[in-house]
């Protein structure tokens, strides 16, 4: 399935776009938006400022326990997914949010980035299954169970756990030409927070 | 003087063996400086906090410094040593040869270099002609002037020797005299050596205090210099020829002269394209850090900058005009310290990416390329991972703008695209490569005047090749070339003579690649990538400004759906300028054009999400 292709500034004249683009002598450089952490800011401000640009109000937490709190998530997901398998021994980690801080002063997100791979045949078809059954069951939103838009189409799972707000993207690549045939990519992510006052920032 | 004594009793490998010696010390402190800097710091900075800890792994990245001038100097001390070993052995043997010509012919060799030859030949008048004592002339080196004392008196020595041999009854008159004068060279031959180098080790000799500060680097410099001159004939790294062929004779060296050219010629070791990453990692670093000396103790001792606007009244009040002690001093300084301070931003920006080794999970990284000037804005060329070992090698060209003062911010997205792909493909070696090793206009329309591209594609294809070779041959990797925006014009001006070494080619934000369709770049069509970030501003002028600038074949770029490329989702909305944010992620999660990238560089092209 193909998108219709998008054309920017479609009712733009040429002349337009050219005398854009002769205005901007550098590219490659982004605009730049230090966030809403800026100098004299008071606190409240700085709150509300990151709620209009996010959508909600970043919950004040440890950085160190929101990382604990994401690696007992991915521990919970594995156990769900119920494989013998090598896992990737990364650790769930905070990083910036970027809408908001991203010079990564006091708001931040924690990420959990890792894969299983060298199983049975046939394991990992379980393993989305199992996915799709119990994650439901403990109180997960699915909301994509369906196929990636690559030439492959491969199975993907996207879900939401609706009171803490992390969520789950799963990948189920396969036909890899590589030294292992499939893997399951998992992603647990958190939501932005900000770290109390007086918390060792960053975490690491 | 070195005399005949002294001469017999030589034994030139005594010397090569005390350089045997410093080579064990230099790979001793080659270890120890990755262990300390590789191993504990990172474990050090991942694992533990708070002032105790910072304080610790501060002294031990000082201590891997230090490590890293002892090895340097001492593989300086093993050059020396083996150039000067092999200066005494074809002295040696030179002596060698003429002492035992000398015996054959029944002739004395006396302490003093003489030589006596016995009576001998017709007799003249009743008696037998008698023998004597000759003393050799040893030639001094050519000096190269109008008149050469050296060649013209010693010449005119010979002509009036070659009279008298002709003259002399006795037949061993001649050879007595050839065997003298080369007995006297390699007597001269050796003193020579001994007295060169034995200044030259005496100048290695470190002071000393524990503190290795930027003049011991200079010094390094100095001693380099002086032992390279010193070394003539013994090191002379090739130039100009194939990637390939700088592999084969790289290969063809012996162990201990590799070492010595690491020591003696970093730059060009550094610089060779087709040389082991390891070796050219080494030898850019020891480039680098000598670098950084100079150029720190050169800002330092440069004049402070005056204020620079000062006040003057008009007719119209008070206006701001710059200062006059500033314009003499941005006359004289300005354009160096600009340089020096780009090019300090860009070590700092190499050093940070060193120190960030086994932050979540980055392997260590190898440095490629070094070059404070450069094609203009300076060279960088940094892999993560060894790329000589990789399953799979990305090579990524940076677009407009890009400087040596720039770097880190490349550098940083260099770690995304790594850890990405390295987590898509386990159990396979990832090595992605930043590449900037031309002159990148300042902005596209810039880029449109004049020959940038033209200038830095063979650059590209040059490397490309050397790290093929390196590796062992096209089928040793799965190797991506990538380039953003202006950097896919460099890849673009490479591939289009279907050449290019690459199985995969990927572009992000490109304003054209010098052709009008996927398939004209040589890797097929299907293995031909594009990015663009629909919906930002910056990125729509770049892409289209390059479209209507030329800097495609017939108006096509990569993103349109006539040029045959698989164009990839750039993913979520991320905000209003786009062109640099194609590595995006939230905290560590990639963003959909990110994971993208990753699966192209790790041969998952079925995987890629499209657009």
């Amino acid at each position: 399935m193909r998108k219709q292709r998008r054309r920017l500034f479609p009712l733009l004249g040429t002349s337009a776009v050219v005398a854009g683009f002769l205005l901007v002598g550098v590219v490659g450089c982004s605009v730049s938006d230090s966030g809403v952490t800026g100098k004299g800011k008071g606190s409240e401000d700085e709150q509300s400022d990151a709620e209009s640009r996010l959508g909600y109000r970043p919950e004040v937490r440890n950085p160190l326990s929101a990382e604990e709190e994401v690696n007992r998530i991915s521990d919970r997901v594995r156990g769900w997914m119920d494989l013998k398998s090598k896992v990737t021994d990364m650790e769930a980690a905070a990083g910036s949010c970027e809408a908001v801080d991203p010079d990564y002063t006091k708001y931040f997100v924690v990420n959990h980035p890792w894969s299983v791979h060298n199983v049975e045949e046939g394991s990992l078809a379980q393993a989305m299954q199992n996915l799709r059954e119990r994650l439901p069951r403990h109180g997960w939103k699915i909301t994509k169970d369906g196929k990636m838009n690559s030439k492959a189409g491969d199975p993907e799972i996207v879900a939401v756990e609706p009171r803490t707000h992390h969520f789950l993207t799963v990948q189920w690549r396969r036909g890899l030409t590589g030294k292992v045939s499939e893997l399951i990519s998992v992603d647990v992510d958190s939501r932005c927070y900000r770290a109390p006052k007086g918390t060792d920032f960053p975490p690491r | 003087m070195v005399d005949v004594a002294t001469m017999r009793e030589l034994d030139p490998e005594q010397f090569s063996q005390a350089g045997d010696g410093y080579h064990s010390v230099r790979s001793m402190a080659d270890e120890a400086k990755s262990r300390v800097g590789e191993g504990i710091v990172p474990k050090m900075d991942a694992d533990l906090r708070g002032e105790a800890a910072t304080a610790a792994a501060t002294s031990l990245r000082g201590l891997t410094a230090n490590f890293h001038y002892m090895q340097t100097e001492c593989g300086l001390a093993h050059a020396a040593l083996n150039a000067l070993t092999a200066e005494l052995r074809a002295a040696k043997k030179k002596f060698d040869t003429a002492q035992e010509e000398a015996e054959t012919a029944g002739f004395t060799v006396h302490l003093d270099g003489s030589v006596t030859y016995p009576a001998a030949g017709e007799k003249v008048d009743g008696k037998q002609p008698d023998g004597g004592t000759v003393t050799g002339n040893s030639r001094g080196a050519p000096s190269g002037r109008l008149i050469d004392p050296a060649t013209d008196a010693d010449s005119a020595a010979d002509a009036i020797r070659r009279q008298a041999d002709n003259a002399s009854p006795n037949p061993h008159y001649g050879a007595a005299v050839d065997i003298a004068d080369r007995i006297a060279e390699a007597l001269q031959e050796a003193t020579e050596a001994d007295e060169k180098w034995a200044r030259k080790l005496r100048g290695l000799k470190a002071d000393d205090d524990l503190h290795v500060s930027r003049k011991d680097w200079l010094g390094v410099r100095d001693d380099m210099r002086g032992i390279r001159k010193g070394a003539g004939d013994y090191l002379k790294p090739p130039e100009d020829r194939s990637p390939a062929a700088n592999a084969r004779w790289w290969k063809n060296l012996s162990e201990d002269e590799q070492d010595d050219y690491i020591s003696l010629h970093p730059a060009s070791i550094g610089a060779m394209d087709g040389l082991p990453a390891d070796a050219r990692d080494e030898a850019n670093r020891t480039v680098m850090t000598e670098t950084k000396a100079g150029y720190e103790l050169e800002r330092a001792a440069m004049p402070a900058e005056p204020k620079k606007y000062t006040w003057i009244n008009t007719y119209e009040g008070k206006v701001k005009v710059p200062s006059k002690e500033w314009i003499a001093w941005n006359a004289e300084y300005g354009e160096r310290k600009k340089h020096l301070d780009s090019t300090l931003n860009g070590i700092e920006a190499v050093q940070d990416r060193f120190d960030r080794t086994g932050d979540r999970g980055l392997p260590e990284a190898c440095l490629l390329g070094f070059a404070p000037k450069g094609e203009g804005d300076g060279k960088i060329i940094l892999a993560n991972g060894d790329p000589d070992g990789a399953a799979h090698t990305a090579v990524h060209v940076p677009g407009t703008g890009t400087s040596l003062g720039g770097i880190d911010g490349n550098l940083d997205q260099n770690d995304k695209l790594w850890r990405n792909s390295a987590r898509l493909a386990p159990g396979e070696s990832v090595s992605t490569i930043t590449w900037f090793d031309y002159d990148a206009p300042d902005s596209i329309p810039q880029a449109t005047q004049s020959g940038w591209a033209e200038d830095g594609g063979p650059r590209l294809q040059r490397f490309l090749e050397g790290t093929e070779a390196a590796q062992g041959g096209p089928h040793s990797s799965h190797t991506t070339v990538s380039g953003h925006s202006y950097g896919s014009t460099v890849v673009g001006e490479a591939a289009k003579h279907h050449e290019l070494p690459a199985d995969d080619v990927m572009v992000e934000g490109s304003p054209g690649m010098q052709v009008e369709h996927a398939r004209d770049l040589g890797v097929g069509a299907d293995h031909v990538w594009a990015l663009g970030a629909d919906w930002t501003w910056d990125d729509a002028i770049v892409r289209h400004g390059g479209r209507m600038m030329g800097l495609g074949e017939d108006s096509m770029i990569p993103t349109d759906d006539g040029f045959g490329a698989n164009v990839m989702d750039y993913g979520e909305y991320r905000g209003f300028s786009g062109h640099g944010g194609f590595w995006d992620e939230e905290g560590n999660k990639p963003s959909t054009s990110l994971l993208n990238m990753a699966s192209v560089v790790v041969g998952q092209g079925e995987q890629v999400e499209l657009d």
